[in-house]
């Protein structure tokens, strides 16, 4: 495997993981899309970031399938579109959340079993 | 540097992003997008143009964002942008380049074929083949370009699309990475902004040509201009000899064209020198101007015996274009060069479609691609 794929593989496992973290976020406060990517960053230490020009298309389709829900507020003078987490975002999120528990202990059991166990 | 013009330049990125979103929604997007821009560059510092370029180069090509909106969006919809994406352009390359080698074997094998079964004398026929092999090639090339700009615009099929070169061990590596590397130099090595003296070169990179900065244009438009001037003059004097209704009508539009072309030069030379930036839509419509030529060119195809030609007898000795107009005599085109003249007809009205198509669509594609280059380019 190339430098390409690793870098592929690794775009696509965090765009899985970034779409949870966005639900993650939300199921505790709403927040706006630039908050939201801030957050991304600052609790991964740079780790997982979200590109601008990814996050807000995103917001959208997780708007479109009914996770969360979108809302203008004004806020200490300034008009920003706050997400809050819907029900049916709720439930989406539990569902991925357990998932995510196990896969994460599945593959760690996996990738960490050293020689002779 | 005022917010004012930062502002500007927001406003301008957001149309463009406007353009290729789907009604129902631009707004709402544009609003959070214009939210996002100036939050991100109060962060930087301030709402200065150099701030505003740094959010705009992140958020990206405004017609990459709105598709991203568009394509695996709620609303399924293809986008379609005149223009192939620089990932997209070797592949173009070589799917022409295979085709139209597939294209000329087929019909040198034709060609081949007809001289071995049909009359040897028969050259208009073999002239006829050859031109419907170019018109092949022309709307070949045309169609790929359409399908690709296709391609391009939507990142689902682009990715579909590499996917399946990748599969057929077709990829195109090494000049898709080169284009990518080329990409990354530019954003990693931003060039240095410094103090910039008039306000028209920030907001410069909102043309839809980049490297119009600070252009010059050059005295030789205007000698060119007059060189035009002295033709088309020369062209109507020789137009008052006794040639017949087609050579009347070819002189006209030849001295009309040749007007034209001086008047778009002076005028380009001026705009050129005022705005400092080079004016590609006057290329572009120098280009289109040979259109003229097509109505007279199609007569011409069909009344080729009609065509004169203008000699000097050898007594004359002709020292002089005013000679010509004294001593010149008007023949017909002898009947051996008919088919020679129908060869160079039917090419002449190809190559100036073909001239004046890739006129346009360069002139077109260039407008899209721009927004990415000058951002970059800060």
């Amino acid at each position: 495997m190339d430098d390409v794929d690793i870098d592929t593989w690794k775009t696509e496992i965090k765009r899985g993981i970034v779409e949870m973290c966005i639900l993650a976020l939300l199921s505790k406060k709403e927040m706006y899309g630039y908050e939201i990517s801030k957050t991304i960053k600052q609790l991964s230490s740079g780790f997982l970031t979200i590109e601008e020009g990814t996050l807000y298309p995103l917001l959208r389709r997780l708007e479109g399938k009914g996770y969360i829900r979108g809302e203008w507020k004004i806020v200490h003078d300034k008009a920003r579109k706050y997400y809050k987490i819907t029900s049916l975002g709720l439930q989406v999120f539990a569902e991925m959340r357990s998932f995510w528990k196990k896969l994460s202990s599945i593959v760690n059991n996996i990738v960490e079993v050293k020689e002779g166990e | 540097m005022s917010e004012k013009e930062a502002m500007e330049l927001i406003d301008e990125y957001l149309d463009e992003v406007k353009r290729y979103l789907p009604e129902d929604i631009a707004e709402d997007v544009v609003a959070e997008l214009r939210t996002h821009i100036i939050d991100k560059a109060m962060e930087l510092g301030g709402l200065t143009v150099r701030n505003v370029y740094r959010v705009l180069r992140d958020l990206g090509d405004p017609r990459e964002l709105a598709s991203k909106y568009v394509v695996g969006g709620k609303k399924e919809k293809l986008v379609f942008e005149l223009g192939i994406s620089d990932d997209l352009y070797p592949y173009f390359i070589k799917i022409v380049s295979w085709v139209v080698i597939f294209v000329i074997i087929g019909y040198t094998l034709k060609i081949i074929s007809y001289a071995y079964h049909g009359s040897a004398a028969a050259l208009l026929d073999v002239a006829m083949i050859f031109a419907e092999m170019l018109l092949s090639i022309t709307f070949i090339i045309l169609g790929l370009y359409v399908l690709m700009s296709i391609v391009s615009s939507n990142p689902d099929l682009k990715k579909g699309f590499l996917k399946i070169m990748k599969d057929l061990g077709l990829e195109i590596r090494r000049e898709v990475e080169r284009a990518k590397k080329r990409t990354e130099v530019r954003i990693a090595k931003p060039r240095e902004v410094t103090e910039r003296p008039k306000r028209f070169e920030e907001i410069e990179y909102l043309q839809p040509f980049p490297r119009a900065i600070a252009y010059s244009p050059s005295i030789l438009l205007v000698f060119k201009s007059f060189v035009a001037l002295f033709m088309a003059y020369m062209v109507f004097m020789v137009s008052i000899l006794p040639f017949n209704q087609l050579m009347k009508f070819f002189l006209y539009i030849l001295s009309t064209y040749l007007i034209l072309i001086a008047v778009i030069d002076l005028v380009e030379y001026f705009y050129e020198k005022y705005t400092e930036t080079r004016s590609y839509l006057a290329d572009t419509v120098k280009s289109v101007l040979g259109f003229m030529f097509l109505p007279w060119l199609l007569i011409a195809a069909i009344f080729t015996e009609q065509i004169q030609l203008i000699i000097i007898p050898t007594e004359y000795l002709v020292k002089g274009y005013f000679d010509l107009l004294r001593y010149g005599v008007i023949i017909t085109i002898p009947q051996e060069y008919l088919p020679l003249a129908k060869i160079i007809i039917i090419v002449a009205i190809i190559a100036i479609i073909v001239d004046g198509l890739i006129a346009i669509l360069k002139y077109v594609r260039t407008a899209p691609k721009a927004w990415s280059d000058h951002l970059y380019a800060v």
